[in-house]
């Protein structure tokens, strides 16, 4: 159980730091693996190109998905993810800046499973993103238990 | 003179040679037909209107000239006195048909080419609308891009800037001395203060770029279900009475809810420190509109600052945070919904905004 991966992909410097940091002060023991831009983060999924090592690269048991991305853009990544049949059922939060309701309502259409806005003081990361992704967590958790 | 406008003399010129010609071959059968008698003439006048009519006057003169030679040469010669009366009165009577039929010919010239200046500038027109419609396109396309980045891009060093003061605050304190917690403590009031405006003017900008469909709205059932659900208007921390029933309006629902929680926001903000504040909605109908009133026991509006707290970024009170748009958000939220928001306020009285909404009929149902 301590081995589920959580895949965050952010291209913000400083949102990497605080989600890493909050990871690290509350002693999360989900591995936390960063890419930087839609690109990479459907080669991580996918297991090709640099991340073809599955050691170093687990696939994730959910990822966390900024929306504007250099490149491949947010949405586009999670409508790849959806269109893959292994990960139509791998969760996805999108942590995105944006309080719109069109990115919101658009990110559940494609198959979000929640959207979190960053709090303008990322310090408070634990209170807004980790309750939302225990959820996710907790579920795979309780299933991998039950039998 | 056009090419089409050529076409149609020559056209009338055949009409007027030919047609005499057919005229003669028929006046000729009908005489071999019913004999002599027959009026000489009797063929030649359709010939000569319908050449008037179809050509102008110049094709119903040709057509006299020529009708006249013929009926002289062929049907009357020789001429006896008689004859050259007859000829004279058919000269005479077709002029005069030439001339009509040519004014005719001539009105109906000029309406067709006002038609068709008319279909030409409607056709410009919808040319010039397109491109005008096209041009506005764009700028509202660059504008929702320029607030996509500002929502997505701009605000992302602040978020850091804000988040490193925390840190700084929460980790570091030790190291600071008291000045230096404060100037941080402002370095991220400001930070906060700053992506408030941004996120404010970004739903300001939304509010007048947006389309706004109107329906009816429960309005009581909105303001009560915002009143259970906002954490601002709970009663712990504000005492918010609405008293009877608010009537259904025509509005929009998220427009709608901007306004309630901008006006009820203002009510709970604006009350003297240490004071929890008290507010009381209701409404009043007639003559097909709805009034809200929101009164408060806050700290109330100098009369001369009424039509000012309306307008964007106009902050009365400094010792209250906010950033100036949330009233001017609602004028233009209102204003869109063909409402009015008005206030009635003194300075330590406490404050009465309104909002005046279209009512719903009986007919109209609740469709959002």
């Amino acid at each position: 159980m301590t081995h589920k991966t959580v895949l965050y992909v952010e291209d913000e410097e400083a949102d990497v730091f605080f989600v890493k940091r909050a990871f690290a002060h509350l002693n999360v023991s989900n591995p936390l693996r960063v890419v930087r831009n839609g690109k990479d983060a459907v080669d991580y999924l996918a297991g090709t190109g640099d991340f073809g090592d599955r050691q170093r690269y687990p696939v994730p048991s959910l990822v966390l998905l900024d929306l504007k991305l250099p490149g491949i853009q947010g949405l586009d990544v999670l409508a790849w993810i959806r269109e893959q049949p292994q990960f139509q059922s791998l969760p996805v939060v999108i942590f995105s800046a944006s309080h719109l309701e069109t990115d919101r309502d658009r990110s559940l259409q494609l198959g979000a499973n929640d959207y979190v806005v960053k709090p303008n003081d990322m310090t408070k990361v634990p209170e807004f993103l980790f309750s939302v992704l225990n959820r996710f967590v907790k579920l795979d958790a309780a299933e991998s238990v039950d039998p | 003179m056009s090419a089409r406008a050529t076409t149609s003399a020559w056209f009338g010129y055949g009409l007027a040679v030919l047609g005499t010609a057919a005229a003669a071959f028929v006046r000729w059968g009908l005489g071999k037909l019913v004999g002599e008698a027959l009026p000489p003439y009797i063929t030649f006048y359709p010939v000569i209107i319908l050449s008037a009519l179809l050509s102008g006057r110049l094709a119903g003169l040709l057509a006299t000239a020529l009708s006249a030679a013929t009926v002289a040469a062929v049907f009357t010669w020789p001429l006896d006195a008689a004859d050259i009366t007859g000829l004279a009165l058919f000269i005479c009577i077709n002029v005069a048909m030439s001339y009509i039929g040519g004014a005719l010919w001539t009105a109906r010239q000029r309406a067709q080419a006002a038609a068709r200046e008319l279909a030409r500038m409607n056709d410009e027109l919808e040319v010039k609308v397109k491109e005008r419609t096209a041009e506005l396109h764009k700028t509202i396309g660059e504008l929702e891009h320029f607030s996509y980045s500002l929502t997505h891009d701009m605000r992302a060093p602040l978020r850091a800037m804000r988040s490193f003061a925390t840190l700084l605050l929460t980790e570091c304190v030790g190291s600071l001395t008291r000045e230096g917690k404060d100037y941080l403590e402002n370095v991220a009031k400001s930070a906060d203060r700053m992506d408030q405006l941004v996120v404010d003017a970004l739903d300001y900008s939304k509010a007048m770029r947006e389309k706004l469909p109107l329906a009816a709205v429960d309005a009581d059932a909105l303001l009560r279900g915002m009143l259970e659900s906002y954490p601002a208007f709970q009663p712990s921390l504000a005492s918010i009475q609405i008293q009877g029933t608010i009537p259904p309006v025509v509005g929009n629902r998220a427009g709608l809810t901007q306004c309630f929680s901008n006006l009820l926001n203002n009510a709970v903000k604006f009350v003297p420190p240490g004071q929890k504040a008290q507010v009381r909605i209701w409404a009043e109908q007639g003559g097909g509109r709805v009034r809200v009133w929101f009164e408060d026991k806050g700290i109330g509006i100098p009369k001369d600052d009424h039509a000012r707290i309306f307008e964007m970024f106009q902050r009365l009170n400094l010792d209250y945070p906010g950033t100036g748009i949330g009233l001017a958000l609602v004028h233009k939220v209102v204003e869109r919904m063909n409402g009015h928001v008005g206030v009635e306020s003194e300075p330590g009285q406490g404050s009465r905004f309104w909002l005046d909404l279209e009512a719903v009929n009986a007919v109209k149902q609740e469709t959002v």
